[in-house]
């Protein structure tokens, strides 16, 4: 109620309101305790059943009511009529508070479990009128997702349906999402949907950029796209074989090769075996039919392991898309969505020079969108080592250095590189468990990284050198190293004279170079 | 002649119009006495909807004239000092009459056994009902034929307006409907569709975000620039500066400089802004501005249309009216008006002297002394019936066409369909309505020739049926002749014209009809060229506040139940569902 003059009541009508909740609130304790008596009392009948609705009418969101209704209806073996009453009390609740999750959570139950000739096709007729007079309910949509499904309504209509819906407001995260989930269940050939799925998001974008719902539909559609390899390489570290993936594996897919299938898991993208004395030279990825889904051979290095796999015409798509995109931007500079679908697409699509025009969008963003910055930074952080692995075989030297990087990804990938230089970033304490996969790493550098402390540091096996000048590291966080058997120096600055003493007092073995 | 009413009013009206009707409804309504006199038997006057049979028995009298036999001159009711002022005749006020019909009398061959049945259902006219059903029945078997006959027949079927127009929902009359609470007596549809004429073809207006998002019509870019130029004009406020320099220009001219496709333009200039050529800019952001604020509230364009007819309209102010008072009594005409110095003091009517304090009329009942110059020239006017829609769609439409004509005033087409009760099943009603320059025939030919079509149709050869016809056009019509080689289909998809009636009436909107009247007399104009009531209820509201100046215009009327009545309230039993929440 907005804009109402509120009147001062009087002593007396304080009083007489006062009253009146009063008596509302004995009626109410009445009510309750009549029904949870009866429950105690193991009453299961119709009188039972008539006790709680008037409670339920009134509030229908007092679950334990509902649950006391289950147990009566379990036992009474009910007449149509009274379940066709239950039904009706559903309806009377739902129009008390349409978004009662009790309520038809209780109505879906009944015709599940109580009523053996529950209509569905009556019930999805339901939900189509009720989603026309109140279109964005989730708490319908999902219900109707059930009731689809129970009559088996075959997937176009309901894509028929929901495009009504997004036709007469396309402002509908579940009209979407539904979508969504339609396509994921069909599991039908999905070029062409996606292609004029993204015509029909594009369609919405120009209409009011603004609007987050068909944006956010597009990130799914773009999101669904997935990297045509899975290895990045697999090589030897002492008498094991490691093999790094860019993602899981599905369960049916094995690995092949080296004369050995008995491979076990570290991580979901890393894979070990140990050393036959076979002659090993390559590594194969095979689904249940033996098909080869990708192979690699023994210390090579994948290196367009992020290109995604786009056909032909869908990149034609998605080109065009990022030219509107474009032209989007030159009417409306300051349209977050618009710039931020183009970085995703740019990103997608790895154009020439992608990683400048990502970068530089980035930092707009940020500016445009300062409350979700960080999420920016991440992200940033994301494209920089990506575009790092992609652009460099080197395969003992990792240069992650003053890419303003404020989060880890693909840590897994620096698995056999000796000297890892991540110096000059922002990161903290809670990035430091990502380096537990530097197995080789010999020396890290963290110089100037703004860390203030090293919990979550992980043990590193081979870690030989380890650089900390230019932190703010306190005194009482460097237990964490001594984890490290091999470290031998620790590289500090003079303005760490603190944790210099410290780190003496923990380890004796290390030597602290102070510089 | 003596006759039993009332002789001393605080108000008497004369004409049953539109405007006429809200000022008796709002006197009424603060307890003035009124009298509200029409000469016909029907309510409206100009205003009017007419059964087919009713249209026919107008023109008749359009074209003879009344007869007005009782011309007393000098009646001993005229007291010393005071003049007789003779009322005229209204349908002197209508011409240009042209009615024709596109199919014959009756079906020949195969029609034979149904005009049996036809003049079987006519014969028998205590079987009204069943005979309706029956002709509905032969309307299904043959409703690719069409004949006079049959459209007599269905004639009751029919609601013809002579003033058809729209309700912006958020204009006057939609918010004076709310707040006065008659809006209870009427009923609406929405106007689903917005069309255009734009390179020789029909399409629909995206003019919604809706619409935008959905349709087909223009490009990404154009959707974009679309909703921008919409936001722009709904935020437009007199202090920003996005209109700056455009004051002296035309809308075309701005719309120009923002660099607008010619789609784009045409959608914005011809049926958003419902302008022309030659509309100064802030007119056509103003008129953008009240087409845009009034969509969205009862449905995706920005118009109402009564259901039943525009004739329903004034008929619900003279019901509110009357159930405050009001005394009516149609067929009565007034004689004169008897004036003394510069006042009105009473009316003659039927041999009675009628006294009154303020006396309101209509234009077409007003005595020529008062009118002066008022110009006779005004509106064009069409109504067709016809096969189909202009453009077919899925579902029924009922559409609104601003078809522009390069440097004159655009032609204002409503076609409605059976669902509005305007006319029967199979059939469409087209109206158009525009500026007079010559006559109608005239003037409504370039619309006419572009959309329907009109050659006769024998009643024998069936054009492409209208089932597989909305397969063939693509979905909401919304490019009927795309292609190039499809112009002759599109002539064969045209609707047939079955009936067509034109005539001419005075449009006396733009004129000062206080000039040459006493007063206390007060002139209604009668319908006007816009699309809408604005002007009659701006009228009335002036009429009301010159008469009233104190008094609130049209109070919300209470509900019946919010009424205690001082009888015995145990009639019935209570109207109240038994099972009520318990705690309450």
């Amino acid at each position: 109620m907005h804009n109402r003059q509120k009147v001062h009541t009087t002593e007396a009508q304080k009083a007489a309101a006062e009253r009146e909740k009063e008596k509302k609130l004995q009626f109410y304790r009445q009510s309750i305790n009549d029904v949870f008596n009866r429950r105690t009392r193991n009453e299961y009948d119709v009188l039972a059943l008539k006790s709680s609705e008037g409670l339920l009418r009134a509030n229908p969101d007092i679950v334990t009511l509902w649950n006391y209704r289950k147990d009566i209806l379990l036992h009474l073996n009910p007449s149509k009529e009274i379940i066709n009453d239950e039904l009706y009390l559903t309806e009377k609740c739902l129009q008390v508070n349409p978004k009662s999750y009790s309520a038809w959570y209780h109505r879906n139950w009944v015709l599940d479990n109580i009523d053996s000739s529950a209509d569905w096709n009556k019930e999805l007729s339901l939900c189509t009128k009720y989603l026309k007079m109140d279109e964005r309910n989730f708490h319908c949509w999902d219900y109707r997702q059930i009731v689809a499904s129970k009559c088996q309504e075959p997937h176009e209509n309901e894509l028929q349906f929901t495009m009504e819906m997004i036709e007469s407001n396309f402002s509908n995260y579940s009209a979407w999402h539904y979508r969504s989930k339609l396509f994921s269940a069909a599991g039908k050939d999905e070029e062409s949907t996606k292609i004029s799925e993204l015509s029909l998001v594009e369609s919405a974008a120009f209409t009011d950029p603004s609007d987050q719902s068909a944006w956010i539909y597009q990130r799914w559609l773009i999101g669904k796209l997935e990297p045509s390899k899975y290895i990045y390489k697999v090589s030897q570290i002492k008498n094991k074989i490691y093999l790094v993936l860019n993602k899981s594996l599905p369960n049916n897919y094995k690995i092949k090769g080296l004369g050995n299938n008995n491979w076990e898991q570290l991580d979901p993208k890393i894979w070990y075996t140990n050393v036959n004395n076979l002659d090993i030279n390559s590594v194969e990825i095979i689904d249940e039919t033996n098909q080869v889904i990708d192979g690699i051979l023994m210390d090579n290095i994948r290196q367009d392991i992020f290109q995604l796999n786009i056909s032909e015409q869908l990149r034609l798509v998605l080109n065009a898309q990022v030219d509107s995109l474009r032209q989007l931007l030159s009417m409306e500079p300051e349209s977050k969505w618009a710039l931020l679908t183009y970085v995703l697409l740019l990103h997608t699509l790895k154009l020439n020079n992608y990683i400048e025009n990502c970068l530089k969008n980035i930092k707009l963003l940020k500016v445009i969108d300062t409350l979700r910055k960080n999420y920016y930074n991440d992200l940033e952080s994301r494209y920089q080592i990506e575009y790092w692995i992609a652009n460099n075989n080197n395969t003992d030297t990792v240069h992650l250095k003053g890419l303003g990087l404020t989060a880890f990804y693909h840590m897994h990938m620096f698995l056999f590189h000796k000297n890892i230089d991540l110096s000059d970033n922002n990161l903290s304490n809670s990035n430091l468990s990502h380096l537990k996969y530097l197995l080789m790493c010999k020396n890290l550098s963290l110089k100037n990284c703004q860390l203030i402390n090293l919990n979550n540091f992980p043990a590193l096996p081979s870690l030989e050198v380890l650089d900390l000048r230019e932190n703010q590291i306190q005194e009482t966080s460097c237990k964490e190293l001594t984890k490290c058997e091999s470290l031998k120096t620790i590289i500090l600055d003079n303005n760490q004279i603190i944790l210099q003493k410290t780190l003496h007092s923990i380890t004796q073995f290390i030597n602290i170079e102070i510089v | 002649m003596e006759d039993d009413l009332p002789s001393k009013y605080e108000v008497i009206v004369i004409g049953t119009g539109m405007t006429e009707s809200i000022v008796a409804a709002a006197a009424s309504r603060i307890g003035k006495r009124v009298l509200h006199l029409d000469r016909n038997d029907y309510y409206g006057g100009m205003w009017a909807s007419f059964t087919f049979e009713a249209l026919q028995k107008w023109l008749d009298e359009c074209r003879n004239g009344k007869t007005s036999d009782s011309l007393k001159s000098s009646s001993p009711l005229v007291q010393d000092g005071e003049k007789s002022v003779n009322i005229g005749n209204q349908f002197s006020t209508v011409f240009n009459i042209e009615e024709k019909w596109f199919i014959p009398e009756k079906l020949p061959s195969i029609g034979n056994l149904q005009s049996a049945k036809n003049t079987q259902t006519e014969d028998s006219p205590k079987e009204i009902k069943d005979g309706q059903t029956e002709s509905e029945e032969i309307l299904k078997q043959n409703d690719k034929l069409w004949c006079q006959a049959k459209i007599k027949t269905l004639g009751r079927k029919f609601n013809l307006d002579l003033a058809p127009k729209l309700l912006f929902s958020r204009g006057t009359l939609v918010e004076l409907l709310i707040s006065s609470n008659i809006s209870r007596y009427a009923e609406f549809r929405c106007v689903n569709r917005i069309l255009t004429w734009q390179s020789d073809k029909l399409e629909t207006v995206p003019c919604s975000r809706a619409d935008v998002f959905a349709t087909k019509n223009v490009g990404l870019i154009e959707k974009r620039q679309l909703m921008q130029l919409l936001t722009l004009c709904v935020e437009y406020k007199p202090e920003g500066d996005e209109f700056k320099g455009f004051e002296d220009k035309t809308l075309k001219e701005y719309l120009e400089s923002k660099n607008l496709t010619e789609n784009l333009m045409h959608y914005v200039l011809y049926a958003i802004a419902m302008s022309n050529d030659t509309t100064p800019c802030m007119v056509g952001v103003e008129r953008t501005q009240r087409f845009l604020s009034s969509l969205g509230r009862y449905g995706n364009t920005p118009f109402l249309w009564p259901m039943y007819g525009t004739g329903e309209l004034p008929q619900c102010f003279c019901r509110l009216c009357a159930v405050f008072g009001g005394v009516y009594h149609l067929k009565r005409a007034a004689d004169s008006v008897i004036v003394a110095d510069t006042e009105c003091k009473a009316i003659l009517s039927d041999g009675s002297r009628l006294d009154c304090d303020h006396l309101v009329l209509g234009v077409a009942d007003a005595p020529p002394e008062f009118l002066g110059s008022v110009p006779k020239a005004g509106l064009s006017r069409g109504i067709f019936i016809l096969d189909r829609s202009i453009s077919i769609s899925d579902k029924e439409s009922l559409t609104l066409l601003q078809f522009p004509i390069k440097g004159k005033e655009p032609i204002t087409i409503i076609e409605a369909g059976p669902s509005t009760h305007v006319c029967p099943p199979g059939l469409y009603l087209l109206h158009m309505t525009t500026k007079q320059i010559e006559n109608a025939v005239q003037d409504l030919k370039p619309a006419v020739e572009a959309l329907l079509h009109t050659e006769y149709a024998d009643g024998i050869t069936s054009r492409i049926d209208t089932d597989t016809q909305s397969t063939q056009t693509t979905k909401e019509g919304d490019s009927v002749a795309s292609k190039g080689d499809s112009n002759t289909q599109y002539g064969l998809l045209k609707p047939q014209i079955l009936y067509a009636l034109y005539f001419n009436c005075p449009e006396t909107s733009g004129y000062d009809l206080s000039q040459n009247v006493p007063s206390n007399v007060h002139l209604c104009s009668g319908p006007d060229l816009e699309v809408d009531y604005e002007f009659a209820v701006k009228q009335a509201k002036s009429i009301f506040s010159k008469m009233y100046p104190d008094s609130e215009f049209l109070p919300r009327a209470p509900d019946p139940e919010e009424l205690s009545l001082e009888v015995d309230e145990a009639a019935g039993p209570p109207f109240q569902s038994s099972e009520e929440p318990k705690e309450e």
